[in-house]
C-alpha cells in the first residue's frame, strides 16, 4: 500500500519538467532523514543514555549531519549548470580547455573551498571539547577515612570510563606548603579551604578533599578548575558514608570543573540559591539533610544530558551517567573490597 | 734522635683525635667517609612504636647549605601500630646538640625565613613543609634547618620534642652498630 502511494508520487513528480532539477536535493533530504534516524537509533542503543527527540534534533550529532547535508546541497548547486556544451578534454588538450572554460572552472572551484571551509566550521563548532585529567589532593581525612580506601574509589572511577582521569596525591595538606603570602591571604579569605586549594592547583585542574570547615558552603565549593570537598558535615549525610558521599561529589565536582575548564562553563544557574529542588546534578540543595535524597537519587536531568551531550559528546554523557547512579559502588566486588580490605561499610 | 718518631706519632694521633667529633671517635672500620646514623625511639605503650633516625655523611654535611644560611637534615619517621602521630612545626622542636653547645633546628622556613621559603617552588614547598602526621607504616621524611654559623661539624646528637606525646627523644649514633 505503502510502496503503491511512493509510486503514485514519484511517477507525477517524474512527469514534472522541473523534477530533473529539484531530483538531487529530494535524494539528499532522504539520505539526510535516514541518516539522522541512524544516528538517533544509535545513540538510543549506547548503554544507560537515552537522549528524547528534541534533544537528538538540538544535539551535535544531529547538527554535524545537517552541516554535512547542507554541504553536499551548495555543492550540487555549485557544480549545477554552467558546464559548456562539447567534448570531454583530452589529456593534450588541458591548457585549451582550461583557455575555454577558465571563468567556470574558476567559479566551481571558489565554491569548493567556499563550501569546504564552512562545512569545516560547523562540523568544528559542533565537536565535543576533550575533558582535562583532575588532581585529587587528600588534604585531610576524618579518622574512619583511610587515604588507601578514597584512592581505591578514586581508581574504581577510572576503571569505568577513559574520558578522564582522577590523580590522588595522598600528601596531606598543611598551610606551610604555601608561600607566605598565600596562607596570609587565605587565613583572611572568606573560603579559606577554597583558596587553599587554588593555590595547591597552580592553574591545573584540581580536586581537594578536607576534614575541615569550608568557609561559604557545607559540602563543596567550586571556583573555575578548582573544587573542594568538605567531610566536615558528616551527620547530614548519615547513615550514608563518606566513600558514598565522595563517591558522588567526586562525579559532581569533576563534571563541573570539565564544564568550567573544558566546555564553556557552567550553566549560569548553576548552584543558584533556591527553596525547590529536583534533584538534578547542579542544583543548590536547600536543606542540608537533602544532600541524601540527592546522592541516593542522583541522575542527569534532560536539560544536563543536552548540555553535557553536545559539550563533551554521547560517551561522556553515558559515563556520567553511569557513574552518578553509583551502581557500581554498590557491586558486590567493590563493596566487597571496601568492606574486606579498607574496613568501609556503605551505608545503602 | 730515636724518641722523636714515637712522641710525633702520638702527638699526630691525639690531634686526629680530637679534632674528630666524638660521634664518630669510634670508628675501627674501614670506610672512614661512610655516612652515620642517628636514631632514637619513641615508645608510645602497646605495641605502638616510632623510630626516628637522620643519616648524615661528614663532608656532604659540611660542604651543603641552604641558601647559604642553614644547614639541613632529614629525620624518618617510622611508626608502628594504629594510631597516627600527630606533629606540629609550632609546638614541636628539633635541637642539634654540639660538644659545647645546643642550636635550636628550624621546623618552619614559611615562618621563621619567609623571603627564602617564597623563593621556592611549590613541588620543594611541598617535598619540605612540615608534615601534620605521620601514618603508621607510612615512613615520613621530615625536613629541619638549623643556622650556618657554628655548625662546622657533625653534631653529637639530636634532641626531638613532639609536642603531641609531651616527650624528647634523644637520636644518637650508636657507635656498637657501626664498628666492623
Amino acid at each position: 500500500m505503502l510502496s503503491k502511494a511512493w509510486d503514485l508520487v514519484f511517477g507525477y513528480l517524474k512527469a514534472r519538467p522541473w523534477w530533473g532539477a529539484v531530483e538531487p536535493f529530494v535524494l539528499l533530504a532522504f539520505g539526510w532523514v535516514a541518516a539522522q534516524v541512524t544516528a538517533f537509533q544509535w545513540l538510543a542503543a549506547s548503554a544507560a543514555f537515552r537522549p528524547s527527540v528534541a534533544l537528538f534534533l538540538d544535539s551535535y550529532v544531529s547538527k554535524r549531519i545537517t552541516v554535512a547535508a547542507l554541504g553536499l546541497a551548495a555543492l550540487g548547486l555549485v557544480f549545477k549548470g554552467g558546464e559548456a556544451a562539447g567534448r570531454e578534454p583530452a589529456a593534450s588538450r588541458v591548457r585549451a580547455y582550461w583557455q575555454a572554460h577558465r571563468p567556470l572552472l574558476l567559479r566551481r572551484l571558489v565554491g569548493v573551498l567556499l563550501v569546504g571551509a564552512a562545512v569545516t566550521v560547523g562540523i568544528r563548532v559542533n565537536t565535543p571539547n576533550r575533558v582535562s585529567h583532575v588532581t585529587v589532593r587528600l588534604m585531610s581525612l576524618p579518622g574512619d577515612v583511610t587515604p588507601e580506601g578514597v584512592a581505591y574509589l578514586v581508581y574504581e572511577l577510572n576503571r569505568r570510563q577513559r574520558h578522564w582521569h582522577l590523580e590522588v596525591d595522598f600528601r596531606p595538606f598543611t598551610e606551610e606548603m604555601l608561600t607566605s603570602g598565600e596562607a596570609e591571604r587565605c587565613r583572611g579569605d572568606e573560603r579559606p579551604r577554597l583558596c587553599q586549594a587554588e593555590a595547591l592547583a597552580a592553574g591545573e585542574p584540581f580536586i581537594g578533599i578536607t576534614a575541615e570547615a569550608l568557609g561559604g558552603a557545607y559540602f563543596g565549593e567550586h571556583r573555575r578548575g578548582v573544587s573542594v570537598v568538605s567531610t566536615f558535615d558528616r551527620a547530614a549525610y548519615a547513615p550514608l558514608s563518606t566513600y558514598e558521599y565522595l563517591a558522588y561529589s567526586l562525579v559532581l565536582q569533576s563534571v563541573s570543573i570539565h564544564l568550567d575548564v573544558d566546555g564553556g562553563g557552567l550553566p549560569e544557574d548553576a548552584f543558584a540559591e533556591g527553596r525547590r529542588s529536583r534533584g538534578g546534578l547542579f542544583e543548590f540543595v536547600p536543606e542540608k539533610t537533602a544532600l541524601k535524597a540527592a546522592i541516593l537519587a542522583a541522575r542527569l536531568s534532560p536539560e544536563e544530558e543536552g548540555l553535557l551531550l553536545n559539550r563533551f559528546g554521547s560517551d561522556y554523557v553515558t559515563t556520567c551517567a553511569e557513574l552518578l547512579t553509583m551502581e557500581w559502588l554498590y557491586s558486590p566486588r567493590v563493596r566487597g573490597n571496601l568492606e574486606r580490605v579498607f574496613g568501609a561499610t556503605l551505608g545503602r | 734522635m730515636p724518641w722523636r718518631r714515637p712522641v710525633c706519632l702520638v702527638v699526630s694521633t691525639s690531634l686526629l683525635a680530637l679534632s674528630t667529633p666524638r660521634a664518630v671517635r669510634s670508628e675501627i672500620g674501614g670506610a672512614a667517609g661512610r655516612p652515620i646514623t642517628y636514631t632514637g625511639e619513641v615508645d608510645r605503650g602497646a605495641d605502638e612504636t616510632c623510630r626516628l633516625s637522620i643519616g648524615l655523611e661528614r663532608v656532604a654535611f659540611v660542604l651543603t647549605s641552604l641558601a647559604n644560611r642553614y644547614r639541613f637534615v632529614r629525620v624518618l619517621i617510622e611508626c608502628r601500630g594504629r594510631t597516627p602521630l600527630v606533629l606540629s612545626s609550632t609546638d614541636d622542636r628539633l635541637d642539634l646538640v654540639l660538644e659545647e653547645r645546643t642550636v635550636p633546628g628550624v621546623l618552619s622556613l614559611q615562618r621563621a625565613d619567609a623571603e627564602l621559603w617564597d623563593g621556592l617552588d611549590a613541588t620543594m614547598r611541598q617535598t619540605l613543609a612540615y608534615p601534620p602526621s605521620v601514618r603508621p607504616g607510612e615512613p615520613v621524611y621530615v625536613f629541619a634547618y638549623f643556622p650556618k654559623p657554628g655548625v662546622d661539624d657533625l653534631p653529637r646528637s639530636f634532641s626531638y620534642t613532639i609536642a603531641s606525646l609531651g616527650v624528647t627523644v634523644r637520636l644518637e649514633h650508636r657507635v656498637a652498630a657501626a664498628r666492623g
